[in-house]
């Protein structure tokens, strides 16, 4: 390919990601969710089984059915554990961004405190969304490109994914629920033990 | 008006400012990046995001320039000034992508001036850059086209942009410094929270 042809191609990449990105944005403000309020949170949660996800990311657990369990068997447990785990990662990736939203709206508000606890509730639930969506990533390329079924590579290892670039997943999310609690209780005190469950 | 009746300083007064409108559209989108994605310069590669993109930015320009007809212009610095000009809205339309990616993505808050800010400056540097490669293309005959464009692509542009500010602004507050949130913070909240609203 010519540098003329290239640049032709960069060229119109971007003028396709301009108009892309304004569709993108029309879209956002057509579908949106109306402003989301305490009460429209409980609802939208998805349960995550955090004690679950743990035991999935534990490497001593790993080791252990390695050990116990010959190669083969070993490959179609771990397939079932890469699912698994990107199904809990879906839901607290969601989860994250019902917060988000919900955070968005209370950081508006007049009470300094409310709007405080608001915007700790953004900065976590972000953070957990970036870590979900980067594990989500990595599991899915595993699934794309069948790692475990190479016999020259070796089977991944879900504890890799347990902490990335520092922020270990279960205890962040364990942070985002903290946060969620503590704005939750200043907004209302119904429905509070729904959350816990839901979350 | 002043100026109407010497050529030459008319010409030199327009590149002059269009130079400086070019290097003004820079900080202003460095400003827009550094607004909205504050609570994300604690992540190392987030830092490099606005540099990575202004250098390829200013290499695309480079290389659009030197490969275009010299001939479209006499005179080399109204040459260099456009390919600025064209890098800027090649800025603009890049961060448009980026922000409304990281909206879509973590839920980050879209009715927000520096979004409306980059979305006008976005949505007009699409059209500029459409228009500007047609008129390379075709030739003067899209004079007219590119000149309606542009106009009716900068109202729009004005138009998002007083949409995004007649809206009531949310004063900025200064963040806590404390990291936020464990679960005894939690359980000390909710005992005081008790305490407090029972009659």
């Amino acid at each position: 390919m010519t540098s003329s042809a290239l640049i032709y191609v960069l060229w119109y990449f971007v003028i396709t990601a301009g108009f892309v990105a304004c569709v993108a944005t029309l879209a956002l403000i057509w579908f949106r969710f109306p402003e989301r309020s305490v009460n429209d949170v409980v609802d939208f949660l998805l349960p995550v089984d955090l004690e679950k996800l743990e035991i999935l990311l534990d490497p001593e657990t790993e080791i252990t059915l390695r050990s116990r369990l010959s190669r083969d068997e070993f490959r179609k447990l771990q397939r079932k554990r890469i699912h698994l785990c990107i199904s809990l990662f879906r839901r607290m990736a969601h989860n994250a961004a019902v917060l988000v939203d919900w955070a968005n709206a209370e950081a508006d508000s007049k009470d300094t405190h409310t709007a405080e606890l608001a915007r700790d509730l953004q900065q976590i639930a972000v953070g957990v969304r970036l870590y979900c969506l980067t594990t989500l990533f990595k599991l899915r390329f595993w699934q794309l490109v069948r790692l475990e079924s190479w016999s020259f590579f070796s089977i991944p290892s879900l504890g890799a994914a347990r902490e990335i670039r520092g922020v270990r997943g279960v205890e962040y999310y364990d942070r985002l629920k903290s946060a969620a609690s503590f704005l939750f209780l200043e907004r209302t005190e119904g429905r509070f033990e729904e959350l816990m469950q839901n979350l | 008006m002043a100026v109407s009746g010497h050529k030459s300083l008319q010409f030199g007064l327009y590149w002059t400012t269009d130079a400086i409108y070019a290097a003004l559209g820079i900080a202003v989108m460095y400003e827009v990046f550094h607004t909205v994605f504050s609570g994300l310069t604690r992540i190392t590669w987030f830092r490099f995001i606005y540099p990575v993109v202004v250098t390829i930015t200013i290499i695309l320009a480079i290389l659009f320039t030197v490969n275009a007809p010299a001939a479209a212009h006499q005179h080399a610095f109204v040459h260099w000034i456009l390919a600025a000009e064209i890098g800027v809205r090649i800025i603009q339309v890049g961060i448009f992508v980026l922000l409304v990616t990281f909206v879509l993505l973590f839920g980050l808050r879209w009715r927000q001036p520096a979004f409306g800010i980059s979305a006008g400056f976005g949505i007009y540097s699409t059209i500029a850059l459409l228009a500007f490669t047609k008129y390379y293309e075709i030739g003067t005959k899209f004079l007219l086209p590119w000149n309606v464009l542009s106009v009716a692509s900068y109202n729009l542009a004005v138009l998002i942009w007083l949409w995004y500010f007649i809206g009531p602004r949310v004063p900025d507050r200064p963040r806590a410094g404390h990291p936020p949130l464990s679960a005894r913070d939690l359980e000390q909240y909710k005992e005081v929270l008790r305490k407090v609203r029972r009659p």
